[in-house]
């Protein structure tokens, strides 16, 4: 049969193959015409027009954050960026001296091994204190936050590499007070510099020193009054353990 | 979906054909939700959907760039992506691990469609819920079943339990009331 010269025949391959219904050799050699041949090609891209609503209309589900995780862990080129952007102990480094690194190892170690919420020994609220931020269902370290004694200026750096702030968001810290459990806002981020690192003035530092909580979420541009999108919790830690 | 929205992801397409990353984070946000529940809804399975959807995201990064909008509307485009991944999956599972959806039909037909929730969708989406509407029963239900599981004549044959004649008889005068319907009202 001429396939060219029988339009009806044609009409009908395009849509059995958008269908699911032309299988085995028949789509294979569908795939291999549909390549050649422009008649085709719009035949088919009408059937895929014409079916899409249906599957439009399907009420949208939201996949969970690793998801994204898996799929940018599988292109070379966000790998390249992570690598770009300076390590956490590199900015640390800078802010705090060598000697600190073996510490903030081993907090991050700690917070990835017992999550946000682990139970630790009194509040650490003197010294110099250092959280890590980890999404709830993952663990993954997102940022790490730095008060130094006796200061009302935070640092708070972001080491997740995929985690991107759009222009029209702002990050926002956010503390639980022992006694309490209602989140209120520690300070908006400012945005953050290349290296992922941003510092801010908090409104309350003694609040922000001995909340038992912290929060940081993603909130539209300049925060907002009750965090909308948590990106992940953390708990102090005495930075000098 | 309303065209600032498509002018918006054939924009973001666009720019993510020339690698930006930010572009791809910003596609995956305003889209990710309507692809995972399409990928849902043909397998049933979260990990399975979940698996389908990166597969999905890291071809549309890699082939950004065969986006033509003047093809197809972005959301065409990406939905037919994850569609053929999804059934593609599907065909990949032993027979016995493909769960039939005995609810599509009835999904379908309390999809049949008042004067209301016609305004609330967009043109397309109610044009061809009106078209499917026409159809008869077996016509719907088999076109229906074939499209959200892509499953062959026999395949469907057994399931709607009828011959593979009319199976095929269906489906095509089906497809062919579906093309008049839709093509003579747009």
């Amino acid at each position: 049969m001429d396939l060219k010269n029988n339009d009806a025949l044609m009409e009908l391959l395009a849509a059995q193959y958008v269908l699911g219904t032309l299988r085995g050799g028949a789509r294979r050699r569908f795939e291999t015409l549909v390549r050649d041949d422009p008649v085709l090609q719009e035949k088919t891209r009408r059937w895929q027009a014409h079916f899409a609503p249906l599957l439009e209309l399907v009420p949208a589900v939201t996949p969970p954050p690793r998801v994204w995780s898996g799929i940018i862990s599988r292109l070379p080129a966000f790998a390249a960026t992570s690598k770009a952007r300076p390590r956490l102990l590199d900015s640390l480094a800078f802010w705090r001296g060598f000697a600190a690194f073996a510490s903030v190892v081993a907090v991050i170690a700690l917070g990835v091994a017992f999550g946000p919420f682990s139970p630790k020994g009194g509040q650490p609220a003197q010294g110099e204190l250092l959280a890590t931020f980890s999404a709830p269902n993952t663990k993954a370290p997102l940022a790490v936050l730095l008060m130094p004694a006796g200061s009302d200026r935070v640092m708070l750096q972001v080491v997740a590499p995929d985690l991107s702030i759009p222009k029209d968001k702002s990050l926002q810290l956010w503390l639980v007070s022992p006694g309490s459990d209602v989140m209120v806002s520690a300070g908006v981020v400012p945005e953050l510099d290349a290296k992922g690192l941003a510092q801010l003035s908090v409104a309350d530092a003694n609040a922000l020193r001995h909340a038992k909580t912290l929060g940081l979420s993603e909130e539209p541009l300049g925060g907002s009054s009750k965090p909308t999108h948590a990106l992940g919790f953390a708990s102090w830690t005495d930075a000098r353990i | 979906m309303s065209p600032e929205e498509i002018a918006k992801l054939s924009r973001l397409l666009g720019a993510v054909a020339l690698r930006d990353q930010r572009a791809y984070r910003e596609l995956y946000e305003a889209t990710s939700a309507k692809l995972f529940a399409v990928a849902l809804r043909i397998l049933r399975d979260q990990g399975r959907a979940e698996e389908v959807i990166q597969d999905a995201f890291v071809n549309v990064w890699n082939s950004a760039g065969s986006y033509n909008p003047s093809l197809a509307a972005p959301m065409t485009w990406l939905i037919t992506i994850v569609r053929n991944r999804s059934l593609d999956y599907l065909r990949r599972l032993a027979p016995g691990e493909v769960e039939l959806d005995d609810d599509l039909a009835a999904v379908l037909e309390s999809d049949a469609p008042g004067p209301q929730q016609l305004l609330l969708r967009s043109e397309d989406a109610a044009a061809l819920t009106l078209c499917l509407g026409r159809l008869d029963a077996g016509q719907r239900q088999a076109i229906a079943f074939s499209y959200f599981q892509g499953l062959s004549h026999s395949e469907l044959a057994a399931s709607l339990r009828v011959p593979i004649g009319t199976v095929k008889t269906w489906i095509r005068r089906g497809l062919e009331k579906l093309r008049r319907c839709l093509e003579t009202d747009a």
